[in-house]
């Protein structure tokens, strides 16, 4: 468990060093024997307003449901974790990972119409 | 618990009354009236530096332009806000008169540099000031009401 | 000289943190009314800002990641996102002001009122976003920004009794007519002016944006002790004209014209032209440091992927929302609330907010997960709890001050 608390609000990258978000909440199971192991990382505006409850964790968590029409959580099985540092470092490039709704929603709606949107400024 | 609510609502009041309030008092009144020609001694004083320069050449034709126009501006804004307290006494009514026909002066004078800089007759500017510093010492003997 | 060019992170950071509208507006203010009586609070502002921004500088050289990223892991998600809201909020409305500023100073040289020059500004502000390199901008509008050093220069040009000068400074009084509150009002008011929070989140994105690593701490250490001090002698510069040339008379300042009235006397139209060119730079400056502060917050908070020097669609979420932050304050603007007065408040607001801004990054920079053998030794902790108190002290302090001197007056 204390690893656990260790894991939460850490930032999460990708293979090739991309972000990929933080660690919103975690998933747990409960062993028959009592024991407790983390399962699965779960990030998103739907897991961090779970965690942060009330009325603002709420909405928050009801307004992207809304966007992306899910209301679960993006999850990455502890399985996908390669290294735990300073930052998480998953073993996949993030096209292949079940998370980026958002900025990919993002990308393409609002940025990519935009002329120069894909130049480099260095 | 009530009694202290009551103070602090008591309080509040009290300050906001002093923001911008009428004046109660004469002293009141004579402190508004300091302070608000110690700010038209600040517009005077702005405009006379700014003719100075132009006169030196030291000042750009928009700089000074904007600079009187600013003047003018600040000078109404300011005597409207003093004149449209309510004076408390017929001390103050007179107070309130002369104070008021000063700014009118000075708001002349301001007026009509703005429109010579404006009309780019920038040589005209130091002959209309003439009358600046004696207007700021006018409003300096005003100033020194709020001591007394 | 490539050495010299990799000090411009420093230097823009500072110019565009010591020289935005607020210090120009409350810097000229504070040496009319009160003269020299307040150059120890810039020498103050500086030590601190230097102090924290090294932090936040060593955190990212070691780590590699900005002191905000790092953040919520060490105060907890209630506690960051409330200070992500409050920092985004007060960085927008510094924005605000910024985008009036360069407005304003443009006014000062086209017969063009100033609300027609925001929305040029804005346009401007993207481009510099979406296409100019990050070391051009640092480079044009921080190197360009010295020329606030006229400044500096009219000090010697008027003439000074250098010996009444030195003795106002080190032993500062409170002038006839003033009272003790208004005096520390104005001091915590400069001191919010100076030490914004925007500056320190700046530098430490900015650090990662170049891609510091370990062995260029020195680097960013330089770029920190050199530039806030550069910063501090233009604010000390504005003051001290303010005082020679502005206070004899009794003027008050409330319009930018008259932060250059002491320039014009001293130096004429060239004095002009270089205070306004300098303005210019450093206020253009402020405008990206507060827009990209805004959304480098937000974005480090979240996880999303940021950066300026990144391409737009591989930093989707953070690119959208510097836009929306850019069009949101130019709509602020356009309602043409007194720009002046915009700026009070921002840096008000920026000097209440200050010790959110400053306990995660001494928390972050005391932990050894992150930086092994690089925590703050004992001067770095020194300093960073003095002025944690200092800056505690004058949040607290902001609004019984308000109260009491009722805004100032």
């Amino acid at each position: 468990m204390h690893a656990g608390l260790d894991l939460l609000d850490r930032h999460v990258v990708d293979r090739d060093g991309r972000a990929v978000g933080k660690v919103d909440d975690l998933e747990i199971e409960c062993a028959e024997d009592g024991t407790v192991e983390v399962t699965a990382l779960l990030l998103g505006p739907e897991a961090l307003g779970r965690r942060i409850g009330g009325a603002l964790g709420r909405s928050m968590g009801g307004i992207a449901a809304r966007f992306s029409g899910d209301p679960e959580p993006a999850r990455i099985g502890l399985e996908l974790v390669e290294e735990l540092d300073i930052v998480i470092k998953l073993k996949h490039p993030l096209h292949q990972l079940p998370v980026g709704r958002f900025e990919r929603w993002v990308r393409e709606h609002v940025i990519e119409p935009l002329p120069g949107a894909t130049d480099a400024t260095g | 618990m009530a009694r202290f609510s009551a103070a602090v609502v008591a309080l509040a009041a009290l300050l906001l009354a002093g923001c911008v309030g009428p004046s109660r008092t004469d002293r009141d009144y004579r402190e508004k009236a300091a302070n608000a020609a110690e700010s038209m001694v600040s517009v005077v004083e702005t405009a006379r530096l700014t003719v100075e320069s132009d006169a030196r050449g030291n000042s750009t034709a928009r700089y000074t332009s904007l600079s009187l126009s600013e003047g003018e501006d600040d000078a109404s804004s300011i005597a409207m806000s003093f004149e449209v307290v309510q004076p408390p006494s017929r001390d103050a009514e007179q107070l309130r008169t002369d104070l008021s026909s000063l700014f009118s002066e000075v708001s002349t004078v301001l007026g009509d540099l703005r429109i010579a800089a404006r009309a780019g007759r920038g040589h005209e500017l130091p002959s209309i000031a003439e009358p600046l510093p004696e207007l700021t010492a006018r409003l300096k003997k005003f100033m020194e009401l709020a001591s007394t | 000289m490539k050495r010299v060019l990799g000090l411009a992170l420093g230097v823009f950071t500072a110019i565009g943190g010591f020289m935005d509208i607020g210090d120009l507006v409350t810097d000229a203010l504070i040496g009319a009314r009160f003269g020299l009586a307040l150059v120890w609070v810039t020498v103050v502002a500086v030590i601190g800002i230097s102090t924290y921004s090294e932090m936040a500088g060593r955190v990212a050289t070691i780590t590699g990641r900005p002191v905000f990223d790092l953040v919520r892991e060490r105060t907890g998600p209630r506690i960051a996102l409330g200070n992500v809201v409050v920092s985004y909020l007060v960085n927008a409305l510094t924005l605000v002001a910024e985008l009036c500023g360069v407005a304003l100073a443009l006014e000062l040289l086209s017969d063009v009122h100033y609300l027609l020059w925001v929305p040029a500004v804005a346009v401007l502000a993207f481009v510099v976003l979406w296409k100019l390199p990050y070391e051009m901008m640092e480079r044009v509008y921080g190197l360009t920004g010295l020329a606030l050093f006229v400044f500096v220069f009219a000090v010697w040009q008027l003439g000074p009794d250098w010996g009444q000068m030195l003795s106002d400074v080190t032993r500062p009084s409170v002038p006839a007519g003033e009272g003790l509150p208004t005096y520390f009002f104005y001091a915590i008011v400069m001191l919010g002016a100076q030490m914004t929070p925007y500056e320190v989140f700046f530098f430490s994105s900015g650090a990662v944006e170049h891609e510091w690593d370990a062995s260029q701490l020195l680097d960013a250490r330089v770029n920190v002790f050199l530039g806030y001090p550069i910063g501090g002698a233009l604010a000390i510069g504005i003051q001290a004209v303010a005082y020679l040339a502005l206070q004899p008379a009794g003027i008050q300042v409330e319009h930018l014209g008259q932060t250059v009235l002491p320039v014009a006397i001293a130096f004429g139209k060239i004095g002009i032209a270089l205070a306004v060119l300098g303005i210019v730079a450093a206020t253009f400056g402020s405008v990206m440091e507060t827009l990209l502060s805004s959304s480098y917050t937000v974005a480090q908070h979240f996880g999303w992927e940021w950066g300026k020097a990144k391409k737009p669609v591989e930093a989707s979420r953070f690119t959208a929302l510097t836009l929306l932050t850019l069009v949101a304050a130019v709509g602020v603007a356009l309602t043409a609330w007194n720009p002046i007065t915009i700026t009070i408040y921002s840096v008000y607001l920026g000097a209440a907010t200050l010790p959110f801004t400053y306990v995660p990054i001494l928390i972050v920079a005391n932990d050894r997960n992150y930086l092994g053998d690089h925590v703050n030794g004992r001067l770095a902790n020194g300093l960073g709890v003095i002025y944690l108190v200092v800056v505690t002290a004058a949040a607290l302090a902001a609004l019984p001050l308000l109260i009491i001197t009722k805004g100032g007056l």
